[in-house]
């Protein structure tokens, strides 16, 4: 009987402790190891301070010492975000959604022991949008009420009722509210005392005082940042891991053998050929994918680049090859997109037909059809347009002028020199000579954000608002992200639309007519959506991936005995 | 003879400290020929360039570069060296934490080197022409043709995949600042035992066929053959009469070994990561930033003329027909 009754007991109270979502998240009793997890990155963090961290580890990373009023995840199903209280433990917003507010906990203190309150909240807007702070998130600022001169009005912004009650003010009727005031929150009682000019190059930056899962134990630059979890009980989501350990690993394959070695826990950004090798010969190791937000593309040129920076941005004319829509549809064609994906990436990446991700499944138009590889076709509009060899030596040309250009694609990029090789092969089927120049990183972007480069390899990340006019916005000297110089009227319209309030199924219509214009367009051609794969070992249980960032909800994690 | 060999010093001294500022200079300008813009990171497509521009003038990169140059050389000797433009910590500050991991490294891979070097080419010169010297001297050449990074994957292989002897990477253990005096010694240890294999490895390999050559050389030299005639024992012979005259050549490799060392160093310490002048100048050099890399060359730089400097003086000390105007020169 006493045999019987355990495992059924058991399994009752493994059942009761996950349905149980309020303070400490339970596991499997006895099961648990109260130990550490070792996570390589491949970056240091550039910031311990959300108003400057920039790359996607720091903040991670940041997101793990300092919390925000609510916690979100992005939900696959609805392909929209899903907030949960936090500091706050609720919120209201008005009826017009031009304000906002929150009710926040009352027993939270910051890792100093300092009490948190609604001040601190105020505070730390004042902060990211104040323009003396240089905060990468300063364009939040937009949203709220200005004064006269221009600058945010923070009393009125910013409105603190009480210790507990904040409400924020919006100069319009804006969609999301939530995202909006969903930035990390600072201790005012430290920032307080500093210079707004001297924040930039404060040590504040690197000892930061947070109220979030976990606490910096320890950095050392370039090797290694250990959090340890936030006993205090005034916060809900303690951690069952008691330490995590970043090891700044600059090398891919250092990261990798450690993983197999198990020097390190978990990794990501895992190359699909050894993500492969990982799931057939460690039965250890588990691999999984993220759906994510990054796409790359071949970028065309639409302009003349060269006239356009020698006249300062005055003088815009087409690209002598790429300036033409159906000779940029007609490359698109004659590019075997699919054998890429198949080459490389495998079952770990997905085709790209817009540069809305497949995640975003309330936007994106699967009206759209694919582009199918043709080279005959792609010939035949390429021969509609003048290009012909008329010299007999398998290169089209027109006007004297031969079809041949540099395709630039960053070094250290596998899989960006894998889709180059095939591009070229395929172009040079339909009488196009493409060579393939490897520039360093650095050397790279800056060449591609002064326009220098005809035609390259690259990759975005989409933003999580779906704010898509800094990439396709035909002012030029304004977008430079637009940095394959698209200009489409049209476009611009509609952005110009989404800034106005609307409703969801207007917003809905008006990007996914945004897409249809892109892909006749063809701009760039869009390549593929990229997975990150994760492998991590699998004695790490209970974990939850999410698009937003991988550590979410890290507080369930748990190491098994 | 000391005032000698005291105004040689000085003499020296004011060359080399010429040559720094020669090559402070030429990098300084040569860096900001490189293209490439370290502010790129502050490109954002809410602000566009408006943020990157704010921080450049912050940082005064926004004058002219002979103007950053006076700056920059006025803060120098007053020594500061600037801020990071990545790390956004003074660079003073930096290079001292990592001066101490590369100079942990190399020194003692440099000592470890003579300690080897000399007992093992004693050695060779014992057994001069068998079997076993000419394989020291085969993998003497295959480990010196061979790059560094190649030499550090292959310990990886063996100290921490293979046997699971040695961590491969990282300088300290995470939980290093709960340990005690004896542990944290013997926790760098064990973690700085791969790299200073590697660095060891590699230099031992460079200087060996030298000190090698050097020693057979002088052996047949018409004095060590007198020696020999008179029946001195062939063990005193090789120890107190051809080592010292071979080791001169020797002391000149290792002046120039002191170079070769910190590029080797460079490239361990980013296999091994470790937070060294090494990875710091490489990681500056992707970012540009300008004010590290600038302060990186000058310490390498320095470390080479030191090391060349004193080698001459040994050369100098230990050679008596050496002139010590060639010296000076």
């Amino acid at each position: 009987m006493k045999k019987i009754l355990i495992p059924i007991l058991s399994v009752l109270l493994i059942t009761l402790n996950f349905i149980s979502c309020k303070g400490r998240v339970e596991t499997p009793v006895g099961k648990v190891y109260d130990g550490e997890l070792f996570i390589a990155i491949k970056n240091d963090v550039d910031f311990f301070n959300p108003l400057y961290s920039g790359d996607i580890i720091s903040g991670l990373i940041n997101d793990l010492i300092f919390s925000a009023l609510t916690y979100s995840e992005f939900d696959p199903d609805s392909g929209k975000l899903v907030y949960y209280p936090n500091l706050a433990k609720g919120w209201k917003i008005s009826k017009d959604n031009r304000s906002i507010t929150y009710f926040l906990k009352t027993n939270l203190k910051w890792s100093d022991g300092e009490k948190f309150s609604a001040r601190d909240v105020q505070y730390s807007y004042f902060l990211y949008t104040h323009p003396d702070v240089m905060s990468v998130r300063q364009d939040v600022e937009r949203f709220f009420i200005h004064d006269g001169n221009g600058q945010v009005d923070y009393q009125k912004s910013f409105l603190v009722l009480n210790d507990s009650v904040i409400v924020f003010n919006f100069s319009q009727k804006v969609e999301d509210p939530l995202f909006i005031t969903g930035l990390p929150i600072l201790p005012e009682h430290i920032f307080r005392n500093i210079q707004l000019k001297e924040l930039f190059n404060h040590d504040v930056n690197f000892k930061p005082v947070g109220i979030g899962p976990f606490k910096l134990e320890n950095y050392i630059r370039q090797q290694q940042i250990v959090l340890v979890r936030n006993d205090s009980l005034f916060f809900d989501k303690i951690p069952l891991i008691r330490k995590l350990i970043f090891k700044v690993i600059t090398d891919y394959n250092s990261r990798l053998n450690q993983l197999k070695n198990g020097e390190i826990d978990f990794i990501t950004d895992v190359h699909p050929v050894d993500a492969e090798i990982l799931k057939k010969d460690f039965p250890k190791i588990k691999v999984e994918t993220i759906s994510g937000r990054d796409y790359d593309y071949i970028g065309w040129n639409n302009i003349d680049h060269e006239l356009f920076r020698k006249s300062s941005g005055k003088i815009i004319k087409p690209h002598p090859l790429f300036g033409n829509r159906e000779v940029r549809l007609a490359l698109t064609m004659a590019i075997n997109r699919k054998e890429i994906i198949e080459g490389y990436f495998g079952e770990f990446a997905h085709l790209a037909e817009s540069p809305i991700s497949p995640i975003f499944k309330r936007f994106l138009d699967t009206s759209l059809k694919a582009i199918q590889y043709n080279p005959e076709e792609a010939k035949r509009i390429l021969h509609q347009n003048g290009w012909k060899d008329t010299d007999g030596d398998k290169i089209l040309d027109k006007d004297g002028k031969p079809f041949k250009f540099k395709l630039t694609i960053a070094s250290g990029k596998p899989h960006r020199e894998f889709a180059a090789t095939i591009i070229k092969k395929d172009l040079a089927k339909i009488g196009i000579n493409v060579e393939i120049e490897m520039l360093e990183t650095s050397l790279f972007f800056n060449n591609l954000f002064q326009k220098k480069l005809d035609a390259w390899i690259a990759g975005w990340t989409i933003p999580l608002d779906l704010d898509l006019e800094p990439f396709w916005g035909s002012d030029l000297n304004k977008n430079i992200f637009n940095v394959c110089s698209y200009r489409n009227s049209e476009v611009d319209l509609i952005f110009s639309e989404l800034r106005k309030e609307k409703s969801l199924e207007e917003k809905r219509k008006l990007i996914q007519h945004f897409q249809k214009i892109l892909q006749k367009d063809q701009p760039v051609t869009f390549l593929y959506w990229i997975d990150n794969i994760i492998a991590y070992n699998k004695k790490l249980k209970n974990t939850k991936f999410n698009p937003i960032a991988y550590t979410n909800r890290i507080w369930e994690w748990y190491i098994e005995k | 003879m000391r005032g000698k060999i005291f105004r040689v010093i000085l003499k020296r001294l004011v060359n080399s400290l010429f040559m720094v500022l020669i090559l402070i200079s030429v990098v300084f300008f040569l860096m900001h020929l490189l293209p490439g813009d370290p502010f790129q990171q502050y490109y954002s497509p809410k602000f566009g360039d408006d943020l990157a521009e704010k921080i450049r003038s912050e940082f005064g990169f926004d004058k002219q570069v002979s103007v950053q140059f006076i700056n920059w050389i006025k803060n120098v000797f007053k020594g500061d060296f600037g801020y990071s433009i990545v790390y956004k910590r003074p660079v003073s500050l930096l290079l001292g934490e990592s001066i101490l991991v590369t100079l942990s490294i190399s020194l003692t891979a440099f000592i470890l080197q003579i300690l080897i070097t000399i007992p093992l080419g004693l050695f060779l010169l014992k057994h001069s022409g068998k079997k076993i010297d000419l394989i020291i001297d085969r993998l003497a050449l295959v480990i010196y043709s061979a790059p560094a990074f190649l030499v550090a994957i292959v310990l990886i292989y063996f100290g921490s995949i293979v046997f699971k002897i040695f961590p491969s990477s990282q300088m300290i253990s995470y939980n290093f600042y709960e340990k005690n005096l004896i542990e944290k010694v013997l926790d760098l240890l064990h973690h700085l035992t791969l790299p200073v294999l590697t660095l060891t490895v590699t230099s031992v390999s460079f200087s060996i066929r030298y000190l090698r050559e050097s020693l057979i050389n002088v052996s047949n030299e018409g004095f060590v053959i007198a020696l020999r005639s008179n029946g001195i024992p062939e063990e005193i012979i090789r120890r107190k009469h051809i080592l010292p005259n071979a080791l001169i050549s020797y002391i000149t490799i290792l002046g120039l070994e002191i170079g070769s060392l910190l590029s080797k160093t460079l490239i361990t310490e980013t296999v091994f990561s470790l937070p060294g002048m090494g990875k710091l100048m490489v990681s500056s050099i992707f970012t540009r930033d300008y004010p590290v890399i600038v302060a990186c060359v000058i310490m390498s730089g320095l470390m080479v003329i030191i090391g060349n400097f004193i080698a001459d003086v040994l050369i100098a000390r230990f050679n008596p027909k050496f002139s010590y105007e060639v010296v000076s020169r």
